[in-house]
């Protein structure tokens, strides 16, 4: 068979199913065993096939499950709710006030949670029904809780910077170190935009005084043990204002900024390697919850509310990194066959000795590829597209980065970018559907759409920077090698 | 029949729900024994030396076994640009014919991971680690989750208006 019939045959078997409504994992299964009948030994290497799945899950894999449970166990217990709390009274009267809530909350969540949904569902819960009260219009609510959900993908830890890493046979240290300057950066501008845009038009979000009540309140603090106050005190100074509005800042923050200390720190120092580094954050993300229950129970400070939980809300925590693990753990398995059935059949070989040919450059392929990403994020899922172009993109010898010695740390870089760019792409951008679900208002995915717009060019911005100056991206890991 | 059909199902879900619990746990008790590990090995006290194997066989077998909740809780990852556009009606139809297509592709999956199963038994062997699990049983889990998700996908086809209507209602599956 010609490579073009097959390449058609495998990718059209994957997309329609897809496209159908199948499960992605099930229409790569699909594409399996198709593939594995016509090109790898017809029903012999159908019995073999399973045999194939069980080395497709590997021990690189699995920090994926323990960053998704580090930003669960965060979820779960209300922590996370109170950090976002915590920065809102720390930011004072601003243009845009609550919108540049959303964007530094979810950047610092960004660096708790390696997940995008749990970013924008957080931030959205609790950040829109007060920017729809305040009189926020939608075009700047909502943009930047969608926009700033999104760098979660890049700031460590990020879950599929892991999958990404790992199934291109690269660091994952690496990697995770990488995406820090794109992130930080792209926060900035979030930031900056939405500063500039409401000095510009006030009007999108109506200024309004903080409820700043309690700031003249005396800091008071009393230490409670087997339920009797064994300790009590209180500041009535001229600093209290500062202390009232510092002091939830510094309670609630600098517990969580440990636990982006241990994971990144014990990565970038070589202390531990990315598993381990995502096995030590859940035990700093459960250390920081319990001492967060002490502010509840044990020791009451004044303005701090602790967070109240129990065993239930880890199991809750565990149980949905069990379901979101297994939904990317098994398309995962069911792509492995899937990326030799294309090998075999010829359809990789052929497909990049034709873009071979075309003598490009290889910043001409890189912009190749980024636009295959778009298109391919904007009706697909980031694990779908990742897994149907990384076969042609980093796999082996032969893949467009090794015949065009591209930076691979760069290049994986600049694939999330992308994908996180996608992530805000009608029809499929998963993250508009997310805001749909968490928005307290009636709106239509149009508008939606539309404030999400000046975000999805800053991040276009940021990927072009990022390819006429790669240093962004690769500066920082290039300190760990 | 329908009642029977109910019951069956309530203790099917039982089941499904009981093998997540334990993909669960199996994670926390990652979160937990690789730090020890790592603590062991950087203090001199030793090593878990069967850890890394351990917990690729764990996580294998979480997949597989976890993959049956997770198609019944509709949280396995979907693009129903298609489907969503449909009228209700044919949106049945269209998840009926996905069903149908379902069971016969895990039927046909769980008939080969089965074959690949006995072969090993009868040659029984062992992978290439340190810590050795029969390869029968690892693909036996395959097969069986295959056999899981055909049954899952026979309940899906009694239950398919309630799955589009749900759909409808709660477009957004749980990814990243």
């Amino acid at each position: 068979m010609e490579w073009q019939y097959a390449l058609i045959l495998l990718l059209g078997t994957v997309c329609t199913l897809m496209f159908m409504g199948l499960p992605v994992a099930l229409a790569f299964f699909a594409a399996n065993v198709l593939g594995t009948a016509l090109f790898i030994n017809g029903d012999i290497g159908l019995v073999f096939m399973p045999i194939e799945f069980h080395n497709a899950i590997k021990f690189s894999l699995v920090p994926i499950a323990l960053f998704l449970l580090m930003g669960e166990i965060l979820l779960q217990t209300g922590v996370a709710f109170k950090a976002i709390g915590a920065i809102d009274r720390m930011i004072a009267r601003i243009p845009g006030r609550l919108s540049v809530v959303s964007v530094v909350g979810g950047t610092v969540f960004s660096s708790l949670s390696g997940s995008t949904i749990a970013n924008t569902a957080i931030l959205g819960s609790v950040l829109l029904p007060d920017m729809m009260k305040r009189g926020y219009k939608p075009a700047i609510a909502m943009g930047p809780i969608m926009a700033v959900g999104g760098v979660a993908m890049l700031i460590p830890p990020s879950a599929l910077a892991v999958l990404l890493a790992s199934l291109a046979e690269q660091s994952v240290a690496q990697l995770l170190i990488a995406g820090i300057v794109p992130g930080i950066l792209m926060a900035i501008l979030f930031f900056a935009y939405v500063m500039i845009r409401c000095s510009i038009n006030p009007s999108l979000a109506p200024a309004y005084e903080p409820d700043d009540e309690n700031l003249d309140d005396a800091v008071s603090m009393e230490i409670h043990i087997g339920g009797r106050m064994r300790w009590s005190g209180s500041y009535d100074g001229s600093m209290k204002r500062t202390v009232n509005r510092i002091l939830p800042f510094v309670l609630y923050i600098f517990p969580l900024g440990t636990i982006f200390i241990v994971v990144v720190g014990s990565i970038f120092f070589k202390i531990a390697a990315p598993t381990e580094a995502a096995a030590l954050g859940c035990l700093a993300s459960l250390a920081a919850c319990y001492l967060f229950r002490l502010f509840k129970n044990g020791i009451r400070i004044s303005g701090i509310d602790g967070a109240d939980f129990g065993f239930s809300a880890i199991w809750r925590a565990l149980i949905e990194t069990a379901k979101i693990n297994t939904m990317i753990l098994f398309i995962i398995a069911g792509s492995l066959v899937f990326s030799q059935a294309l090998a075999n059949s010829g359809a990789t070989d052929g497909l990049l000795q034709e873009v071979t040919s075309l003598d490009l450059t290889p910043l001409g392929v890189v912009i190749i590829m980024m636009c295959v990403l778009l298109f391919l994020g904007a009706f697909m899922d980031q694990v779908s597209m990742l897994l149907l172009t990384l076969p042609f993109f980093l796999l082996g010898s032969t893949s467009l980065q090794a015949t065009f010695n591209i930076d691979v740390i760069w290049l994986m870089v600049l694939m999330l970018i992308t994908m996180e760019i996608s992530l805000l792409t009608p029809p499929f951008g998963l993250l508009l559907y997310v805001m749909k679900g968490v928005a307290p208002f009636d709106v239509s995915l149009g508008q939606i759409v539309r404030s999400a717009l000046p975000f999805i060019f800053i991040e276009l911005a940021v990927l072009i920077l990022l390819i006429v100056f790669p240093e962004i991206a690769t500066w920082l890991p290039g300190k760990v090698r | 029949m329908s009642l029977f059909l109910d019951v069956i199902e309530t203790g099917f879900n039982r089941f499904l729900r009981f093998l997540i619990f334990v993909v669960a746990a199996s994670i926390g008790l990652f979160a937990v024994l690789i730090p020890l590990n790592l603590l062991l090995i950087k203090t001199n006290l030793g090593a878990i030396w069967w850890l890394h194997e351990a917990v690729e066989y764990a996580l294998y077998v979480g997949v597989f076994i976890g993959a049956p909740w997770v198609l019944q809780q509709g949280a396995h990852v979907r693009v129903d640009v298609f489907a969503s556009a449909l009228p209700r009606r044919a949106a049945v139809q269209l998840e009926r014919l996905l069903d149908c297509f379902g069971v016969s592709l895990c039927g046909l999956l769980c008939f080969y991971g089965a074959r690949a199963a006995l072969w090993e038994f009868e040659d029984g062997t062992l992978p290439d680690k340190d810590l050795r699990i029969a390869n029968w049983y690892m693909l036996a889990v395959f097969a069986g989750s295959f056999f899981l998700l055909a049954v899952e996908f026979l309940f899906r086809l009694r239950r398919a208006r309630a799955i589009v209507d749900q759909d409808a209602s709660d477009p957004v599956r749980a990814s990243f």
